[in-house]
């Protein structure tokens, strides 16, 4: 791939926020994920792929961070995720959009300004801090089970709201 | 379905609160270590200067040594002199390699060129020496250097329990490879379903090349290795693909592949109407308590139509605890209800029926 630092670093910005997610998705932990994501755009500049469409891209990368993805499982002897790995990839464009989940994050933010409290602090401290149920529910003075009951409902009522937002705005 | 979207949707709230991390300067970094070095800045301009001409050609110079300094910050981004990896660095979807494999993507697409490798469905296609595998759609495993001797085998079996990438499934099939088909240097062995290797589908040996084999050794009065008219019965014959009056064993074996493949897909039709058939009738039912016609059935109306059970099917039906339910909510619960009836009536049926083989040939034998 022939580009200069300018065009890499554009590249690099218009696509890494999705790679991170998809890895994410296919359950890549989260300590990993920068690294492949890093690995992957190494992969892309360092190979002849010619970038002709954005789509091209999309795909090209998500290939190179799921392959790099499963050499970590298979270092780690984990290979849970492989199965899950096709249906992701299949469901991807459609759940995320043209544009690789942007418009769902900015929606899902404002969503989760409606949240009532207690709630919308069980869903950061689960999907933004990565805590375990167990550690959510310490924290709010709940079981573990009472803590994974809040965080299922408050997580409907979110996959609701964008729902609706998305079905507004369509 | 509903698991990758659910990762898929748990992935966009893991941003809910901060930004995707940025590896815009990591990667420029990384990369840098192979960029050419920065060009020394240009001379400078000298600032007394006594004729006009060596003014201009000293701004012609500054000129070129722009250019220069231009061309070289935009060097390309290429890779390592020498590198033959063209595709991302780790194998493509659904390959996995055996460690001493080494493999490039060149212009022919996915080339091994030497060592052992196992293709699953959804892998791309892949050149084996010179043998060209696609289409898989099960498990196939190809290697270099013709048929693996059972050490060269068992080695490769041992790396890959090591490695624990392989389902338990995979690894007891890979015990399991004795069809090897060679071609050219290549030897490629269908461990599950079927592949396309140079252009023919090639499929694992099943249960169906069984009882072809077994149906075979049964009628070839004289041992040809195949049935003639003689031999087997209109219906059997139907199966000579090629009608040249006989019916080899891989023809048999198609043959009742074909007629598996008919009845899984007439039985798949079948399940799915009885399983709608079901669900409306009920959806229809439940409805029927509706009596404002709203479209939706309260705890009230339920308990006038029908009072028993109905604390237990508000809690059952009503998902979205809006206590009213729908005919949405309905038929989504109803469905998978359906789904678990026919699917043990049908279950049954196979029992019967394999009850009914077995009495049959015991009375055949």
């Amino acid at each position: 791939m022939k580009l200069c630092a300018a065009e890499c670093a554009t590249l690099i910005g218009r696509h890494q926020a999705e790679i991170w997610r998809y890895l994410l998705a296919l359950g890549c932990p989260r300590a990993d994920a920068e690294d492949v994501v890093q690995e992957a755009f190494l992969s892309l500049f360092r190979s002849d792929f010619e970038v002709r469409g954005e789509g091209e891209t999309r795909s090209w990368l998500r290939l190179a961070a799921r392959n790099l993805f499963f050499d970590i499982c298979r270092r780690r002897k984990r290979e849970a995720f492989v199965d899950l790995a096709d249906a992701v990839e299949a469901a991807w464009e459609a759940e995320v959009g043209d544009d690789g989940g942007e418009a769902r994050v900015k929606i899902l933010r404002q969503c989760l300004e409606k949240l009532a409290g207690r709630a919308r602090e069980a869903v950061l401290m689960r999907y933004s801090k990565d805590l375990t149920y167990g550690e959510c529910g310490k924290a709010l003075g709940l079981d573990e089970e009472a803590a994974k009951s809040l965080i299922r409902r408050a997580r409907e009522k979110l996959r609701e709201c964008v729902a609706h937002h998305l079905g507004s705005a369509q | 379905m509903t698991n990758e979207r659910e990762a898929i949707f748990d992935s966009l709230l893991s941003e809910a609160e901060g930004k995707a991390p940025d590896v815009t300067s990591r990667v420029l970094q990384a990369m840098g270590e192979q960029l050419p070095q920065a060009p020394a800045q240009p001379p400078q301009v000298l600032e007394q200067r006594t004729s006009p001409w060596l003014w201009v050609g000293s701004v012609l110079a500054v000129a070129a040594a722009l250019a220069v300094a231009f061309l070289l910050l935009y060097e390309p981004v290429s890779a390592p002199a020498g590198d033959k990896v063209l595709a991302p660095v780790a194998p493509p979807r659904g390959v996995v390699l055996s460690d001493s494999a080494k493999w490039h993507h060149g212009e022919r697409g996915y080339e091994l060129e030497s060592g052992v490798v196992l293709i699953r469905s959804g892998a791309p296609a892949l050149n084996v020496s010179g043998a060209k595998v696609e289409n898989v759609e099960g498990l196939v495993a190809a290697c270099t250097g013709g048929e693996p001797n059972d050490g060269r085998w068992q080695q490769f079996m041992t790396q890959m329990t090591n490695q624990g990438f392989l389902t338990k499934e995979e690894l007891k099939m890979l015990s399991k490879a004795k069809r090897w088909l060679v071609a050219g240097s290549a030897a490629i062995c269908v461990l599950a379903g079927s592949a396309m290797i140079d252009g023919s589908v090639v499929h694992a040996e099943d249960k169906f090349d069984k009882h072809a084999e077994e149906l075979i050794k049964k009628l070839d009065k004289n041992k040809d290795g195949a049935i003639s008219k003689d031999e087997g019965n209109s219906e059997l014959m139907s199966g000579d693909a090629d009608k040249d009056g006989k019916l080899t064993k891989t023809e048999m074996a198609e043959h009742f592949r074909a007629a598996a493949k008919f009845k899984a897909e007439k039985r798949a039709k079948e399940r799915a109407e009885l399983i709608t058939k079901r669900t409306e009738k009920k959806v229809d039912a439940l409805m029927g308590a509706d009596a404002n016609k709203d479209s939706e059935v309260s705890e009230a109306e339920l308990k006038a139509a029908c009072p028993k059970d109905v604390e237990t099917m508000m809690k059952r039906l009503d998902t979205n605890k809006d206590a009213k339910i729908t005919r949405d909510e309905a038929k989504a619960i109803y469905a998978e209800d359906a789904e678990k009836e026919v699917d043990k009536e049908l279950k049954d049926d196979d029992d019967e029926e394999e009850e009914d083989d077995e009495h049959e040939e015991g009375e055949d034998d």
